[in-house]
This record gives structure tokens, sequence and C-alpha cells, in this order.
């Protein structure tokens, strides 16, 4: 169960995430202003900070994030704005942040981002070998089995499989994939991050048994043993 | 009246054109001060010092004559003197006894106030022609006689006047020449500046159309004049960019609205069972989730052709950028049956890498826009390849499908928002922005594209795509090649 302190001053969106996150089972807190937000902030300790850019009385939650990172706090902080250039991401993330969501966004997508940087801040030492059920996948080696048979994979599949094996269990949209796979950030027509998992399930979901790779409708793709739907639609 | 007139002084003193003549005639005035001065000194002073010696040599000379031979010797050597014809206008001499009467000389008498100074001081002394300035030295000889000598100082006087009055009339000449100069320069610079403001007055009054005219001679101001006009290009294209843009938004944009409020009120009509609300809720919420993706789309292909993002610009490897496009694409090509191949420049020697500058986001973007298009319209079957060269000072990126290509009749209008060509139905996803958006991020790049039938003749002429781009400038410092290569491992 997460604390999560959520910094947005429009009532409806905070209401929309603050209860997102109340389903999730976390505890979410809602501060209007900036200046609140950082008190806040800055002296209790949360799991995920969701600040939106544009607060009260002209101030930018870039400052405050600033602020923050100043006093050397660590928080994992996912910056909401309804600014979407490339050149205010790049300055949302230069300023402290983790992560960087433009509005209107599906809640499934901030709660997926949300679950990646916590998830990160609590992770432990790096691990070479990971494995879900009867799949295993050896980081150093980069060789792939299950069920005792190996399995070929090129090295952009691997990448995807990696990924997915790293963060198994959360939920992953399309764009974090497009991310964290192929290093780019832009929006991919039709749907070939689709057609991708597709192929990778050919080669190591068909013919095994449980079904690893979960399509989680209207979020994105999940690995994980148990195939219950969280459902963040 | 007095305030007028000093508001126009002060706008006088404030004109640029003004200072800079007014600094000119300080320097023209200045330089003429300095000229006469130095002629003066060498004239005049000159002279001066010349007459002083000559005066102080006499009085030795003739001092001596007394030491040699008395005051009849000194007498004598002043009547030599006086009718030798050296001078004779000129020298002043005078011997005068104890008692005051002259015995020598051609000064009537003493003029008042001459007492035994050791200094040649400057006397109105008559002469035949008259009262004459003179410079006079007076010594008591040691019998008590006086004796002084001088000089006539007429002449040098007429000389400095005239002098004088030279320098007076070449100052005033240069100052006139200086204040038709300024004049002249003034009425120039309005000339020049005033095309310019004429021009921009009418641009501000509402005709983006106007141009300042550009006269023959290549000087500072005909270049200003060229980059304003350029300026004016570019806004002008710019307004006409967003007039058709908004035209087309508001027919795109209107329409799925109209669509999502007519849903919504009919909804809201009497017994409506909770299912067919959530089937309203729910299709209202894909519509506005896809206007939404129109949205963005539009408004990063605004940023794109107004070139707000060139800051974010750095070295992008171009080969890199359409090999990942190439690898994500390649599952969507196998399903349906299409071969996606490319050719790249540069297989194995970095230092043949193409690099372009530019963003490389958004030059993926635009190579996955041009790759889906190739695959969606080719459809089943389809053969693409891109293949990157380099050709002088540009870098070619060719995209080539085998598909039905474009009418010639829609040739013009593809890349124009919203515009998709046929065949295509409802079964062929997209919503028409693709190319305008990817033409948008290369002429951001600073590239140029063309379109043209791969296989002209054919049945199925297919589509070639041919975009160029700037290469970067420079060689790769090995610091930045590290860089420049994907990291292997991804952020968690």
């Amino acid at each position: 169960m997460w604390r999560c302190l959520i910094i947005e001053d429009d009532a409806d969106n905070a209401r929309y995430i603050a209860e997102g996150f109340r389903e999730m089972g976390h505890s979410p807190v809602v501060c209007r202003d900036g200046l609140e937000g950082l008190t806040r902030a800055t002296s209790e300790s949360w799991d995920i900070i969701i600040l939106d850019r544009m607060l009260p009385n002209e101030v930018d939650g870039l400052s405050i994030l600033a602020s923050l990172r100043g006093l050397g706090r660590k928080t994992p902080v996912l910056v909401l704005s309804a600014l979407s250039s490339l050149d205010e991401r790049v300055r949302g993330l230069k300023a402290g942040g983790d992560d960087y969501l433009t509005k209107p966004f599906a809640f499934s997508e901030l709660a997926a981002r949300a679950e990646a940087l916590v998830r990160r801040a609590q992770a432990g030492p790096e691990t070479r070998q990971l494995q879900v059920a009867d799949l295993k996948i050896n980081l150093l080696t980069r060789s792939v089995e299950r069920g005792g048979k190996s399995i070929a994979l090129q090295p952009r599949e691997f990448r995807l499989l990696s990924y997915l094996m790293t963060h198994h269990g959360q939920v992953l949209t399309r764009t974090m994939l497009l991310e964290a796979v192929w290093d780019y950030n832009f929006d991919p027509q039709t749907n070939v991050i689709d057609v991708q998992i597709n192929r990778l399930r050919k080669k190591i979901d068909h013919g095994f048994e449980p079904a690893l790779i979960h399509t989680i409708r209207g979020s994105g793709y999940r690995l994980s043993a148990d195939s219950g739907n969280d459902g963040f639609d | 009246m007095k305030t007028s007139l000093q508001h126009s002084l002060r706008g006088l003193w404030h004109s640029v054109a003004f200072r800079l003549a007014l600094n000119y005639a300080l320097l023209a005035a200045f330089t003429a001060f300095v000229l006469v001065a130095v002629f003066y000194l060498q004239t005049v002073g000159t002279l001066k010092v010349v007459t002083e010696r000559q005066i102080a040599f006499d009085m030795q000379r003739l001092e001596s004559q007394f030491a040699f031979g008395g005051r009849q010797a000194v007498a004598d050597a002043i009547t030599r003197a006086i009718t030798d014809g050296k001078d004779s206008d000129s020298e002043i001499y005078l011997l005068l006894d104890t008692a005051g009467t002259p015995l020598a000389g051609n000064m009537r008498q003493l003029p008042q106030g001459l007492n035994h100074h050791h200094r040649i001081t400057e006397f109105l002394v008559q002469r035949p022609s008259g009262e004459a300035p003179g410079q006079l030295l007076m010594h008591i000889l040691p019998d008590g006689s006086r004796l002084v000598v001088g000089r006539d100082m007429q002449d040098q006087e007429r000389l400095e006047s005239l002098v004088g009055q030279a320098s007076q009339a070449a100052g005033l000449a240069a100052l006139l020449l200086v204040v038709i100069g300024t004049y002249i320069f003034r009425l120039e610079l309005q000339r020049r500046i005033g095309a310019i403001r004429r021009t921009t007055a009418r641009v501000s009054a509402g005709d983006i159309t106007q141009r300042i005219s550009q006269p023959e001679q290549d000087d500072e101001f005909s270049r200003l004049n060229g980059d304003i006009n350029q300026m004016l290009d570019r806004m002008e294209d710019l307004m006409q960019g967003v007039r058709h843009v908004s035209n087309t938004i508001a027919h795109n944009l209107r329409t799925p609205l109209t669509r999502i409020l007519a849903r919504l009120r009919t909804a809201q009509g009497p017994q409506r069972t909770s299912q067919e609300l959530r089937e309203v809720i729910s299709a209202t919420q894909q519509e506005i989730e896809d206007l939404n993706i129109v949205f963005e789309k539009l408004l990063q292909i605004a940023e794109a052709e107004s070139g707000a993002r060139r800051q974010g610009f750095s070295d992008v490897l171009l080969d890199t950028v359409v090999a990942d496009v190439v690898d994500l694409y390649g599952a969507v090509a196998e399903e349906q049956d299409a071969t996606l191949v490319f050719d790249a420049a540069s297989p194995a020697n970095p230092l043949h890498d193409i690099r372009v500058t530019g963003d490389s986001d958004l030059l993926a973007g635009a190579v996955a826009n041009l790759v889906d298009n190739a695959l969606k319209y080719a459809g089943a079957g389809a053969a693409v390849r891109l293949r990157t060269f380099i050709e002088g000072d540009h870098a070619v990126l060719l995209v080539q499908d085998d598909g039905p290509g474009i009418a010639p009749e829609d040739r013009a209008r593809v890349g124009t928002r919203f515009f998709r060509r046929s065949p295509h139905s409802s079964d062929v996803p997209g919503y028409g922005l693709g190319l305008s958006s990817v033409f948008a991020i290369i002429h951001l790049h600073g590239g140029t594209h063309t379109l043209e039938p791969a296989t002209p003749g054919t049945a199925r002429p297919g589509l070639r795509v041919r975009i160029t781009l700037p290469l970067a400038l420079g060689p790769v410092p090995d610091s930045a090649r590290a860089s420049l290569v994907r990291p292997s491992s991804f952020p968690s």
C-alpha cells in the first residue's frame, strides 16, 4: 500500500486520480496548491508524488520539484502537464521528475507508470536471472528457456521479454514499452507494439502452460503467472 | 510656441542622423582647427621668435661696439645700419646721451614708459608712416647713455591678421560644407529608412503582402531590406498556414464533436437502459480519445512547422533511427507477409555514419509514419524497401513500396491535413495527418521531400518517398561517438 501525495488544483482531476489510487488499495492525499504541496512533500514521507505543473498563483510545479530535490529528497515524482512538447518534457525530467505524463491521460497509464517508479525506488540489487513460472531468462548470457526447452529470440525480442520480466506483475503501457525497449518517444501508428507482443507470445507462450503475457484491455500488457485482471479501464 | 520649438529641438538632438552628422562635423572642425593652429604657430609664432633673436643680437653687437670704441663707435654703427639698406623699414635704433638728447638712430623720441628693462617689450612708436607697434629693448650703457634696439612689427601684424582672416574663412567654409553635408546625409538616411518604415506601416495596417523595394546597390541598407523582406515572406507563409489549418481543423474537429453531442443528447432521452447508457459512455470515451489524438498530432505539426523545437536538436545517426524503426515494424510486416528491407549506407564503418542535426524522436516518428503508410497501402505481400545514402552535403532517405501509389490528381493534395488518398476505406485506419506531420518534421529539420511513383507506367506504380536532410557539420569527436551509441540496457 502506497502513501501517494497528489498536488493538483483541478478538483475533478484530483478526485479522479485519488479515487483511482484508493481503488488500487493505496492511500492518497490531495493538496490543492503549491505551498501546501511543498510543505507536505518535505515534511512527510511518501512512496510517490503526482505533481501537476499548473498550480494556483502561477506557480509552476517544476519549482516545487526543484525545491524538493534541492532538499535532497529522492521521492519518486511523476509530473503531469497539459504542456506536451518535447522541450517541456525534457524540462520536467531535468528538473528532477522521474516521469512525465501529458493530459488528458487514462488512469491506467498513470497507474502503470507510478507502479514502475515505486518499484524502481524499492528495488533491490540487480539480478541476472529472472524466472516467472517455468520461464527463465539469464540477462548475462541472454539465454531464454521455458519448460526446459531453449528458445531463440532476436535481440530486440529479448529486450522486450527482459523488460516484461523485470516488471513482472506490473501493467506496462504501449508508450512505456516503446520508450523502454526501442528508446523512442513518439506515438506509433496502428498497433505496432501489439504485433511485436504477439510475435513474442508465439515464441514463449504458444504451446506452454500457463499463458504468461496478458493483454490488459485499454491499458497495455502484463507478464505474470496468474491471469488476474486488475481492470484499470 | 516655445514648447514646440523645444520639442523639435529635442527631436533633432535625438535623431541618429543628426548626431552622426554632428560627430563628423565636430571631427572636421577639430581637424581644421588643428591644421590652422599648426600653420599659425609655424608661421607667425616663428616670425616672432626670429625677430626677438634679431633684436637681442643687434643689441649685443652694438654693446660690443661700445666696448671697442665708446659712444661714438655705437653711433657710427647705428648710422651704418640704418643706411645699409638691409631691414631699413623695420629696424629701429636710438642712442641717447645721459641728458636724453638723441645722438643717433631713426626713432624720433623715446616712447613713454620705456625704462631700463632687460626685456623686449611692445610699444607704440612713431614712424615715418605713422604710429606703429614695435618691439623695443633698452639697455643703459656703462657711460650712462641709453641704447634702444627694436623692430617694427607692422608687417608681421599684418601677416598675423591675414592668417587669422584666412583661418576664419576656412573655418566658415568647413562649417558650411559640414552643414550642407549633414543635411544631405540626413536626407539620404531618411530616404532609406523611410522606405522601410512605409512598408512596415502598411504591413502593420494589415497588408502582409507588402515588401520593401530593392535598389540596385548592395549596401548595408539593401541587406537590411532583404532581411526584412525575408522575414515578411516567412510571416506570410505562417499566416497562410494558420488560415488553412484553422479551416480544416474547424471541419475535422467539429464533425466528431457534433457526433458526440448528438449521441449524448439521444442518450438523455427517457427509458434508456443502463446497458445502453454504458455503451454510449464507452463509445463517447473512445471518440474523445480519438479526438485527443488528432488534436495532439495537429499540435505537433503546428509546433514542427513553427520551428519551435529546433532548440532541442543534437546529432542523430540517421541509419540507427531507420534501423530501429524497421526493427519495430518488422513484426507488422511479418504478420501481413510483407517484406521490409533496409539497405543502410554504412553497414560496418562508423566513420561513414550519416549524421544529421535534429531530434531522434521526431525523425523516428516521421520514418515510422512512412513505413506504416507503405505497409498499409501496399497491403498483404507488399515489398517495402528503405535506403539511405549521402549525396553531396545531404543525407537521402528513400522509402519505397509496390502498392497502388498515388493517383496524379491526388499528388498535390497529399500532405495537406486530413487528406486521405484513394483507395481508402474504413478498414485502412488513420486520420489523414500522417504525411503532413512527416513533411512538417522534415521541413523543420531543414530538409526537403518529393513523392514519385516507384515503377511508373506499370499497373501498380507504387510510391517512392525521397527525403533529403542536411548533414550535420563537423567531425564526430571520440567522446561524442561513444554517446551516440544507443545504450544496451534500458531504464527500468
